[in-house]
């Protein structure tokens, strides 16, 4: 048996940093060099990654390989950097180097015709890098470093296409609204570090019970905050949406699969220090409940087939808070696997109908099933795994879920079920709109004279082999392999096993209330019936609400951002600055100027004049020792 | 060591003086050979000299005056962990400000003498054992400046010369008060000797003397509301003189709190720390939002300087380990950090003429390396982990939470603001579609390229491995701060 050592696993996330190393220095003007360095890299640590996932499953979930080496010591300080190789740890860098590797293969079709894909590239593989990073990391100032470079590489591919203002744009508020968050998460490692002087991630779960308990609550606040951010949750959301105008490969690997479930995996490690806190579970509960209704309802209201599959992705990350907030991390952790798999596979779906119709309005597309036939059935897979239907691999994780809510709050069931009904009505409606009725091409498409045609292999095969996870993942072990795994790996934790128990009417309702979902689709989008109903929703509030994006992001750019901070706060300041500090600085500046004048009117050069002062000075300094001499003698 | 380290600057400027032919010897030919001899030389003193077992080595005492006052006047000069380290960084930032001169023509001999003899006092400041001398260093940088703003400076260069003479020399006012009690108090200007005693007791004097030396460096730092002299010596000064003022002479300030506040008015600082945190944390979150109002793109960076060295403040008013070190390890970062922003500033005012950002956009486009080059040095200035800065932000966020909670939370939302300022600029200049088209090229002559080089490497370096920038000073902290 090949024996897994710690620099195989530094290996696992060092080879795509090496990828972007040479490409940056030596192949950066050879477009073909750079992409296959960079796909070597990405397969290399897949393949490392899958000895690491044999091993773990052979060693069921237990850390066997455990290391800390110090980075820098200041006094009491000490920083250090290792690596951990748990269930957690392999399964999640398994799913995150499986779906990188497929993504680069097909970014190399989808960019083909792009000068700047080695950049394209040097980026991704740094993104890969970070990712892996934050997954191995055994310290949780280890966590954030990896957790920022991530920050920047999606600010980075987002702006991918520096030239397009909205693209700057959206890349400046992704970055600023995932840091929004990670103020928390500073604040979290601050009050961790002067808690128990130590920022070892195992060292902190071990000692969850020592916290004081307010200290505690402010700890997981400050990282749910992050988490937050990261994984776009309500109110942090906003930038999700508008982070699709990066490249799609990048929406799939960043914005669907690895980097938003980065914030669910922070809480997964950290969570014996969450279970301890009752408060932040139903914070986390009536987030993920939040969220997972708001955006779902923004997906229905969407033409933009990217944002559907964004509002889908953060609508799913509720379902994943949901889970944390019941206490089922496993759940959770399941979830965001299947997730990953389906919804990278929707994503580079989306990408490759873009490649054919140059565009990714709905109202532009239709009919596609016929002359996009592979794109077309992988993508259905991965609708129908979003969706949750049996035997996809969305009805299972969903269905423990459900299954845990159920038992523990009714309330929160119901939610959950009114989810899937939301989810199936705008994925049939997308289906509906991009694969069924007639073709109706954009402009854009017909001033270029494109035709309509199956994308080429190198993007084809990517989604076929995507699509084998997107249904056959629910079919693992779950309670023996995949809950045994992630137990054995958070040694700390109080409640390992959430009990639940398979109700057999949840399956029926859930797949009714999908059944359904799919039948008012194609009432409303493929019948088009009901026209004084959909005429009168079309005039209502909640369409301009929804339109509006429930004026989130007004309150932050236009409300907070310019009114407030620039336009109120920041033109105070600078009066302030310029009229008041500076001006008394300048005034003080001026006075002594004068009284230096009336000083210089005495330099007049005449003779009597001075002799006037010396006189005159001679005798008021006889009269003041007179003075001092009576009042001396007088005391 | 430490006599010739010093002495250097000032034999290159007179070299500077007497060579006969300027054009044959070209002043700036020489003047490089010297701050690269003078930075090998730090260097090499940093490897040799063992910082972790005496406070100063390389240690000289020269007598000047003993015997004729009270208490002995003596040319003394030593360098522990911290004054080592400032060096370090004046003599790199030195080189930079020599090479990104390369282009000026008008009098350019006059131009390096002033240069060499501003980086022999900087030198004299950090390097100087005795109150009185470190007095007359911090002094004589003042000329130097002043030549470099009012000649070669450009829009409103004398006005902006006489105000950062006048301010300084306010704060020089001030700090000659706070040094005479403490000589007095003390019975000696030896600075050794100073921080061998214990704390003061706090007397009226003292308290005294504490605020007059503290407020004369928080100008020279400069913090709120004492910073208004720096933005418009910033945006009039040329280059190299930005450079070296952002880089280096702030880090005086930093350096006096540190060397003369900390060992011997600890006691003073824990009791008025708070106020000094707040103080600090509203400097950053202050001048962080003017940065926001900005149109100019130096004063962009003058008042991110401001915001900056809050951070500083904060680390040093908690008073512990910790955030003392965070905060001089902020001043060696943000000098890297601020020098490469400026002499990005510099290439790009050199090829638009302009320096307001509104007429400038895409300039990636024109300018792909000074793109990429102001994009890194803004990222390091938001404090990217994996670049210098973020150790430096780290260990003062976490150094001083317990001495000063409030402040700190304050201090880590500037984190937020320097992002959103830094990547709203970047974004308004180098992003967006190409604007105007330029005359000159990107970078490309060999001069612009090693001033850029020399700085980003210690950023990475140092980002990526921070242990020898640390432990050089951390043997002169558990000296000089006091626990209890």
């Amino acid at each position: 048996m090949f024996e897994i050592n710690e620099l195989l696993i530094w290996m696992i996330q060092f080879s795509p940093f090496i990828s972007c190393i040479l490409i940056m220095c030596f192949f950066y003007k050879n477009n073909l060099i750079s992409s296959s360095i960079a796909i070597i890299g990405g397969f290399l640590s897949w393949i490392l990654s899958l000895l690491l996932l044999v091993a773990s499953i052979s060693k069921t979930g237990e850390s066997f390989i455990l290391s800390n080496h110090l980075w820098f010591s200041v006094f009491n300080l000490d920083l250090n950097f290792g690596v951990m190789s748990d269930g957690l740890t392999a399964i999640m860098i398994f799913v995150v180097t499986s779906v990188a590797l497929l993504v680069q293969i097909f970014s190399k079709g989808y960019l083909n015709d792009d000068p700047s894909i080695s950049r394209y590239y040097v980026f991704l593989s740094l993104f890969i890098f970070s990712m892996l990073g934050a997954v191995l990391a055994s310290n949780l100032l280890q966590i954030f470093i990896f957790w920022e470079l991530m920050g920047l590489c999606s600010f980075l591919l987002i702006g991918f296409w520096f030239e397009k203002p909205q693209a700057v744009i959206a890349a400046r508020k992704a970055f600023l609204i995932t840091r929004l968050g990670d103020l928390g998460f500073i604040f979290a490692i601050v009050l961790i570090w002067n808690q128990i002087g130590t920022l070892d991630i195992l060292l902190i779960n071990e000692s969850a019970s020592k916290f004081e308990s307010f200290s505690l609550l402010l700890i997981t606040i400050g990282l749910l905050c992050g988490a937050m951010g990261k994984s776009a949750q309500f109110p942090l959301h906003v930038w999700l949406p508008d982070a699709m105008e990066g490249p799609t490969p990048v929406s799939a690997l960043i914005h669907a699969a690895t980097m938003v479930a980065a914030g669910v995996f922070l809480i997964a490690r950290f969570f014996p220090l969450f279970e301890l806190v009752h408060e932040i579970q139903v914070v986390m509960l009536t987030i993920g409940l939040v969220t997972l209704l708001l955006t779902g309802l923004l997906g229905i209201a969407s033409n933009d087939i990217k944002r559907v599959l964004a509002y889908s992705t953060i609508s799913q990350l509720g379902y994943m808070f949901v889970a944390l907030g019941l206490g089922a991390y496993v759940a959770a952790i399941f979830h965001l696997i299947t997730h990953a798999f389906f919804k990278a596979l929707l994503f580079l779906g989306s990408g490759s109908i873009n490649h054919s119709t140059g565009t990714f309005d709905m109202r532009h597309m239709g009919g596609l099933r016929k002359t996009m036939p592979l794109t077309y059935i992988t993508f259905l897979i991965g609708a129908l795994s979003l969706c949750g239907i049996f035997p996809f691999a969305g009805f299972w994780s969903k269905e423990v879920i459900v299954g845990i809510a159920y038992e523990k709050n009714i309330i929160v069931f119901v939610a959950l079920l009114a989810g899937i009904f939301m989810t199936s009505l705008y994925v049939f409606r997308t289906l509906i709109l991009t694969f069924f009725g007639e073709f109706k091409p954009s402009k854009f498409f017909i001033e270029q004279k494109k035709h309509l045609h199956e994308s080429s292999n190198i993007m084809v095969i990517p989604l076929i082999i995507l699509a084998v996870p997107a249904f056959l993942v629910g079919f693992i072990d779950f309670y023996d392999g995949f809950e045994q795994m992630l137990i054995h790996a958070n040694p700390y934790l109080l409640h390992q096993h959430v009990e639940h128990h398979f109700h057999w009417f949840i399956p029926i309702i859930s797949t009714g209330l999908i059944l359904g979902g799919a039948l008012v689709a194609y009432q409303l989008f493929y019948k088009n019936s009901f026209s004084s109903a959909r005429q009168y929703i079309n005039n209502s509030f909640l369409i301009k609400i929804l339109n509006e994006r429930y004026y989130i992001d007004y309150l932050y750019e236009q409300f907070f951002v310019s009114k407030v901070l620039i336009s109120y706060i920041g033109a105070k300041l600078v009066f302030f600055d310029k009229e008041i500090i500076d001006n008394f600085v300048n005034s003080v500046g001026k006075s002594s100027m004068n009284v230096g004048q009336i000083f210089i009117k005495s330099v007049n050069g005449q003779m009597q004049f001075y002799s006037l002062i010396m006189i005159s000075g001679l005798i008021l300094s006889q009269i003041f020792l007179l003075i001092v001499s009576f009042y001396v003698a007088g005391s | 060591m430490t006599l010739l380290l010093l002495l250097l600057p000032f034999i290159a400027a007179f070299f500077i003086m007497i060579i006969p032919r300027e054009d044959k010897y070209p002043p700036k030919y020489i003047a490089l050979f010297f701050t690269i001899i003078s930075f090998c030389l730090s260097i090499f003193v940093a490897i040799t000299y063992d910082f972790q077992n005496g406070a100063y080595p390389g240690y000289q005492h020269i007598s000047w005056l003993e015997g004729v006052f009270p208490f002995s006047l003596s040319l003394s000069v030593g360098m522990d962990g911290l004054s080592m380290s400032l060096v370090l960084l004046t003599n790199l930032l030195t080189i930079t400000s020599v090479l990104i001169s390369f282009y000026i023509k008008d009098k350019q001999r006059l131009y390096f003498f002033w240069l060499m003899l501003l980086q022999g006092s900087i030198i004299g400041v950090f390097v100087s054992l005795n109150l009185i001398q470190f007095f007359i260093f911090w002094e004589l940088e003042l000329l130097p400046m002043f030549m470099l703003i009012s000649f070669w400076g450009s829009g409103n260069r004398e006005y902006s010369a006489m105000k950062f003479i006048l301010y300084t020399l306010l704060a020089s006012a001030l700090i000659l008060i706070g040094i005479i009690i403490i000589g007095y108090e003390a019975k000696s200007f030896d600075m050794i000797v100073i921080n061998n005693l214990e704390y003061f007791e706090p007397t009226t004097l003292i308290i005294f003397a504490f605020w007059a030396l503290l407020i004369g460096f928080l100008i020279k730092l400069p913090i709120f509301p004492f910073h208004t002299w720096l933005p418009d010596a910033h945006t009039d000064a040329p280059t190299a003189v930005s450079v070296m003022l952002a880089g280096v002479l702030l880090k005086m300030g930093g350096y006096g709190i540190l060397r003369i506040i900390v060992p011997n008015m600890g006691n003073l600082l824990n009791d008025y720390g708070f106020i000094l945190g707040l103080l600090g944390a509203f400097s950053i979150i202050y001048g962080a939002i003017l940065t926001l109002k900005q149109t100019d793109l130096k004063r962009v960076i003058a008042f991110s300087s401001i915001s900056h060295m809050g951070f500083v403040l904060i680390g040093i008013a908690s008073n512990s380990q910790l955030g003392i070190i965070g905060a001089s390890l902020q001043l060696i970062t943000h000098g890297l950090i601020s020098g490469l922003l400026f002499v990005g500033v510099g290439l790009v005012y050199e090829r638009t003429h302009t320096r307001e950002i509104a007429n400038m956009a895409g300039l990636t486009h024109n300018f792909p390396r000074i793109g990429v080059l102001m994009f890194f040095a803004g990222l390091a200035s938001l404090g990217l982990p994996g670049l210098v800065g973020f150790v430096a932000e780290i260990t003062i966020f976490i150094g001083s939470y317990e001495a000063l909670p409030i402040p700190t939370i304050l201090a880590i939302s500037g984190v937020l603001l320097s992002a959103g300022y830094i990547l709203w600029t970047m974004q308004r200049i180098f992003f967006g579609k190409r604007k105007n088209e330029y005359e000159s090229t990107d970078i490309s002559e060999w001069w612009e390229f090693s001033a850029v080089v020399i700085l980003i490497a210690p950023i990475v370096i140092f980002g990526v491995f921070p242990k020898p920038m640390i432990e050089i000073m951390e043997y002169s902290f558990s000296f000089l701060v006091r626990i209890g």
